[in-house]
């Protein structure tokens, strides 16, 4: 299982309560900084206290502070220190969007070196992850982007993780279609019927052109097992299918296939006697619902 | 800003009560007997309750009624029978009795409503929440506890530690009436810190009296009188030798103590023979006897404090001195094993007996109190007006350095007014400043005393203002600890799928400053669907995060049941945690399920820990078990240097089942809790140590092979890149660290991060990616899941060798990997706790 290491922690938020410019580090700033904040303790006592926008307890502004005896890499703390959007995503990277803008121009500026560049991967991987896990495709596209930017070395981690998230889902289609559950099915790869899904198989670089094949084809036989019970969701996802970036020979398969679903989905809708679908019967009660609630 | 000002030592033995003055601690004698200690003894007679001398005295007449050593059952779920009341008592109140009789050695007239108290640093939380109780119960509102070897430093250097040795390191060995703790302390630039520590709740002078009564006093009485049973019926709760293992304890106490000055003492007796008749019997008990019998335990505390210099990578040069502190340093045999093994010069110069007392009053003299939440109206009944302006101060009460920082805040603050910081000798003076809601500043300090400083309010036509302040007393030339650190590592048990196990996630790490706080983020390992009788555990852990959860200690569980969800919890569905701990060591716990949106929250306080002697002989069963399977592996493989690893593991093991299975359910004695702790320290280095089969070797060997093959590649070919060699080399270096131990966790994250290293080198380094793709293209049909895509992808790989395209030659190699059979399959057998 994946698991995202320690997001990036800025060392320098501990400056700001006593104004001290990271040039200005020296042993003396440093044991009046800790004066300063051990006496809030005091003054508060409680578990911890607000330092610029971070919590912290006691024992972390001290190792905060031993930190900044030896600190390695000032400049690139300070550079990144002084770039707020992007600090702030640094260090949740899980949480607050992308700053694509901010990446970019920081890219062609030049400032880019080793440190920064690991610190960069580690908060692109976290930042992908929960994009992934979350089915957030759209917003994976940027720092994908971004991703596959950095150097050869800095990428391997991201592909590691798009290569476990394409098996994942393989896999769970491959479990599906042992024995096909509508309802389950739609609740855990129904995304698969979403354009931002094809889009970002389509976006993936060529080195992922095997591992996309065999989502087709896992796709593929799922429908197949499915065409008769489910017609909607086997034509929503051939509808996608039909555009995914994929092998040639699967593709034939795949066209030939979208037109049978299609045939089928027509006849479906057609068989059903009615003309309005189910999403808008849904909203009609939903509308009914809080009319009822305003007159209440 | 008010401190605590008052430090309880509430020993094994002996307690004391002591106060900070403002520049040094004063320890308060029993008004009757003018005695400083007080024996930590209770009595029951008829209807009153004796404490300390009185009912020590009353312990040779009436033993049954009388009790001592109750520090070492707290925690535990044992009582006291009073015989003459016929009625239990819990080691929690025993204490608190204690703590009261405590309150009457005060003469000033103060009445503490807050109190330090010292524990052993390796109290668990168990037994730190039951003695907090019992501060509690004994009517003080605030209990803070410090550990005591912190306590004994904090006298001794700020005591005796000359100025021109206010740099370096020194080892604190407390060992007591009834525990045993070592300390490693760093002093830095006027700043003290306790950078490491380690101890035995069960090893202190009571074990040697218990030696010397079973192993010299009862043989010999056994022989003299013809009474075989004597061992066995001396300690069993209302056996008819019940009372006279009491009197022995005593006697053999005070031979201990005259065994420090002379070589031999005689000990008198009288004892009932089998007619009933009271027999007079005199011992002789030499000093090389008792050496003797305390010596392996006297080499357990030289081995804690061996493993304290290995854990922080010292060497006995690198310590000034060993500081020795509690009552059984007085004893010959253990000055010399110190002196001996270590070869680093003793101390003896800080009073072992007042030391943690002294210690924690300094502690309590810098320790805030909490602030008591005013009463609706209160405020209206003082003197001052409802609005007058408060300013409240924090700051550090004591210090080496020539300037503190004070840190103020004020409650109703007006606009337009000015504050000034005197230092009442005048020699200090901020002039006036504009008065905000938060200021402080930085005040001079003179030297070796008090330094009192007082804040005045005046208005913009120069009038002062009444204000309510606290006072400001900042005395110089004492250390000041910013907080204790945590004894043990605090964790969760988490799912660990990989090796179908379960495995610790560190929280807090040992040595962390308390109070502490942290939120993680977890996932759900398996789906929990709803009402499927399955439970999610949160399962919070103290000990070692690197061992098996197995051999740490439970502090509490949340258990989460299936039929509490209203729908299924989805693998990997997020769980936030919220954990908190106090600086007394209470842990609240939050969980949050984004799936369901359910939060439990709970506050664990256990005052108690139950032994059960039917699980301790089943897991000693289990472990004894484990063991013989891996020395008949180990020999079968004629691997004897592993099986005469396992052999001494065995015979403890065999020694501890023994033991286990013949204790009595009702035994007097600790046994069962000592038990449980070496079956514990057992448990943790048959993961450490273990057998040839398990999985250390396994891990150890994966990672060699590797690391061994990177080298090689390093040495030999020109392409890998200067930053593989790099890491290569930087995992190296810290090979050493990782592998000493044979910690099974931190050599599977080395390894790991080997693999990760040897993965990028293969995709990365296009002749050894070359190489790999041939390996894997030459492979037989029956090594691949699906051949078929197999033979696609070696033609697709084929393509892109020879269009030199390393980018899709890396992609063939990584699919190749997937359909590779070899691939290992993740097999879930375990139940584990649901927490991924």
């Amino acid at each position: 299982m994946y698991t995202a290491d320690m997001p990036y922690q800025s060392p320098l938020h501990i400056l700001d309560s006593l104004q001290i410019q990271p040039d200005d580090l020296t042993p003396v700033t440093l044991s009046q900084l800790r004066k300063k904040i051990m006496a809030e303790f005091n003054l508060q006592n409680q578990v911890t206290i607000t330092i610029g926008k971070q919590q912290y307890t006691k024992d972390e502004v001290l190792k905060a502070i031993d930190r900044l005896k030896d600190i390695e890499h000032l400049n690139s703390h300070s550079l990144i220190f002084k770039n707020k959007p992007l600090l702030a995503w640094l260090e949740n990277p899980g949480r607050i969007s992308f700053p694509a803008q901010t990446v970019n121009n920081l890219r062609w500026s030049g400032h880019q070196d080793e440190f920064y560049l690991d610190v960069m991967q580690e908060a692109l991987r976290e930042h992908l992850y929960t994009l992934l896990k979350t089915r957030r495709f759209r917003q994976a596209e940027k720092p994908l982007e971004t991703a596959f930017s950095l150097p050869e070395y800095g990428q391997d981690d991201i592909r590691v993780l798009v290569f476990e998230h394409l098996y994942d889902v393989v896999s769970l289609i491959g479990e599906a279609f042992k024995a096909p559950d509508y309802a389950h099915d739609v609740a855990v790869f129904g995304f698969i019927t979403d354009p931002a899904w094809t889009d970002f198989l389509n976006n993936l670089p060529d080195e992922f052109e095997g591992a996309i094949n065999d989502y087709c084809v896992k796709a593929i036989n799922y429908t197949v097992a499915l065409q008769h019970k489910q017609r909607e969701f086997v034509y929503e996802i051939s509808s996608q299918l039909v555009q995914t970036r994929c092998d040639e020979s699967l593709k034939f398969t795949i066209q030939q296939n979208h037109k049978i679903y299609h045939a089928k989905y027509n006849e479906a809708t057609g068989d059903s006697g009615s003309s309005v679908s189910w999403r808008t019967i849904w909203v009609i009660v939903w509308l009914l619902i809080m009319m009822a609630r305003a007159c209440t | 800003m008010q401190t605590i000002n008052f430090g309880i030592d509430l020993g094994t033995t002996n307690s004391l009560i002591a106060r900070f003055t403002g520049t040094q601690a004063e320890v308060f004698k029993n008004p009757i007997g003018l005695k400083e200690t007080l024996p930590s003894c209770v009595a029951f007679r008829k209807e009153r309750v004796l404490v300390g001398d009185k009912a020590r005295e009353w312990l040779l007449k009436d033993p049954l009624n009388v009790f001592a050593n109750f520090k070492r059952k707290m925690g535990t779920d044992d009582t006291f029978w009073i015989h003459s009341r016929t009625e239990t008592i819990t080691p929690i109140e025993l204490s608190s009795l204690v703590l009261k009789e405590l309150k009457n050695f005060i003469h000033t007239g103060d009445t503490p409503e807050s109190v330090v108290i010292t524990i052993p640093a390796s109290f668990d939380t168990v037994q730190s929440n039951a003695t907090k109780q019992a501060g509690l119960e004994a009517g003080f509102q605030e209990v803070v506890l410090l550990q005591e070897p912190i306590a004994a430093s904090l006298a001794y250097f700020n005591k005796y530690l000359s100025t021109e040795k206010e740099t370096g390191k020194w080892l604190v060995y407390d060992l007591g009436g009834g525990t045993f703790d070592v300390a490693l302390i760093g002093i830095d630039q006027n700043e003290m810190r306790v950078l490491d520590h380690q101890g035995d709740n069960y090893l202190g002078g009571v074990d040697f009296d218990h030696s010397l009564v079973m192993d010299l006093m009862v043989p010999a009485i056994s022989q003299q009188m013809n009474l075989p049973d004597l061992a066995s019926e001396l300690l069993t709760r209302n056996g008819i030798y019940e009372k006279l293992y009491f009197i022995l304890l005593l006697k053999a106490e005070e031979a201990k103590k005259e065994l420090s000055n002379q070589v031999s003492t005689d000990v008198e007796l009288q004892v009932t023979d089998a007619d009933g008749e009271e027999v007079e019997l005199l011992l002789t008990i030499t000093r090389e006897q008792f050496n003797a019998v305390i010596h392996n335990r006297v080499d357990d505390t030289v081995g804690m404090l061996e493993t304290i210099l290995d854990r922080n990578n010292l060497s006995p040069t690198d310590i000034e001195e060993i500081i020795l502190i509690g009552g059984s340093t007085y004893i010959p045999y253990v000055r010399n094993t110190i002196a001996r093994r270590t070869g680093i010069g003793i101390n003896t110069q800080a009073d072992p007996t007042t030391a943690v007392a002294v210690g924690a009053a300094y502690f309590a003299g810098s320790t805030p109190r909490k602030r008591v939440a005013m009463p609706a109206g209160e405020l209206d009944k003082g003197e001052e007006a409802p609005n007058t302006i408060r300013i409240q101060t924090g700051y550090n009460k004591t210090t080496k350095d020539t300037e503190e920082y004070i840190s103020a805040s004020v409650v109703n603050f007006r606009e337009g007014l000015f504050y000034r910081i005197t230092r009442t000798d005048g020699g200090f003076d901020t002039a006036l400043r504009p008065l905000t809601t938060r200021f402080g500043e930085f005040v001079l300090l003179l030297p070796n005393r008090i330094n009192t400083f007082t804040i005045r309010v005046f208005d913009a036509l120069n009038n002062l203002l009444p204000v309510q302040a606290d006072p400001i007393d900042i005395t110089h030339g004492l250390f000041s600890l910013y907080g204790q650190p945590l004894p043990e590592d605090i964790c969760i048990e988490v799912d660990d799928l990989t090796n179908n196990a379960t495995r610790c996630e560190l929280i807090f790490a040992r040595n962390s400053i308390l109070p502490l706080t942290k939120t993680i983020y977890r996932e759900i390992s398996r789906t929990i669907r709803k009402n499927s009788g399955e439970i999610l555990i949160i399962n919070l852990l103290e000990g070692d995060a690197n061992q098996h959860p197995s051999t740490n200690k439970i502090v509490g569980v949340i258990e989460v049941d299936s039929s509490s969800l209203p729908a299924d919890l989805v693998k990997g569905s997020d769980v936030e945690i919220r954990i908190g701990m106090s600086e007394s060591r209470d842990v609240s716990v939050s969980v949050h399920l984004s799936m369901t949106d359910q939060q439990f929250d709970q506050v664990f306080s256990p005052t108690k820990r139950y032994v059960s002697l039917n699980k301790l002989r089943d897991e000693m069963t289990e472990l004894r078990g484990q063991l013989e399977l891996d020395m008949e592996k180990a020999v079968r493989n004629e691997d004897y240097e592993a099986a005469a690893q396992i052999q001494e593991l065995v015979d403890r093991a065999r020694a501890l089942y023994t033991q286990v299975k013949t204790i009595h359910p009702d035994t007097l004695t600790d046994e069962k809790y000592q038990l449980d702790e070496a079956k514990r320290k057992l448990a943790r280095q048959l993961y450490a140590h273990g057998s040839v089969n398990n999985r250390v070797l396994r891990v150890k060997e994966r990672y060699y092979d590797l690391i061994a093959t990177l080298q090689n590649w390093a040495d030999t070919l020109q392409e890998v890149s200067p930053k593989f060699r790099q890491e290569i080399q930087q995992l190296k270096t810290t090979e050493p660290e990782a592998m000493r131990g044979n910690n099974y966790f931190r050599i599977e994250g080395h390894l790991a991060k080997c693999r990760r290293l040897f993965n990028n080198v293969i995709l990365y380094t296009p002749t050894i990616l070359t190489h790999f793709f041939h390996v894997y293209a030459n492979f037989s049909p029956e090594e691949y899941t699906d051949y078929r895509k197999a033979q696609a992808e070696i033609k697709r790989g084929e393509k892109a060798l020879d269009r030199q395209n390393q980018d899709e030659l890396r992609s063939v190699l990584l699919t190749l990997l997937g359909l590779a059979k070899d691939t290992e399959i993740i097999e879930i057998k375990i139940k584990g706790t649901g927490l991924g």
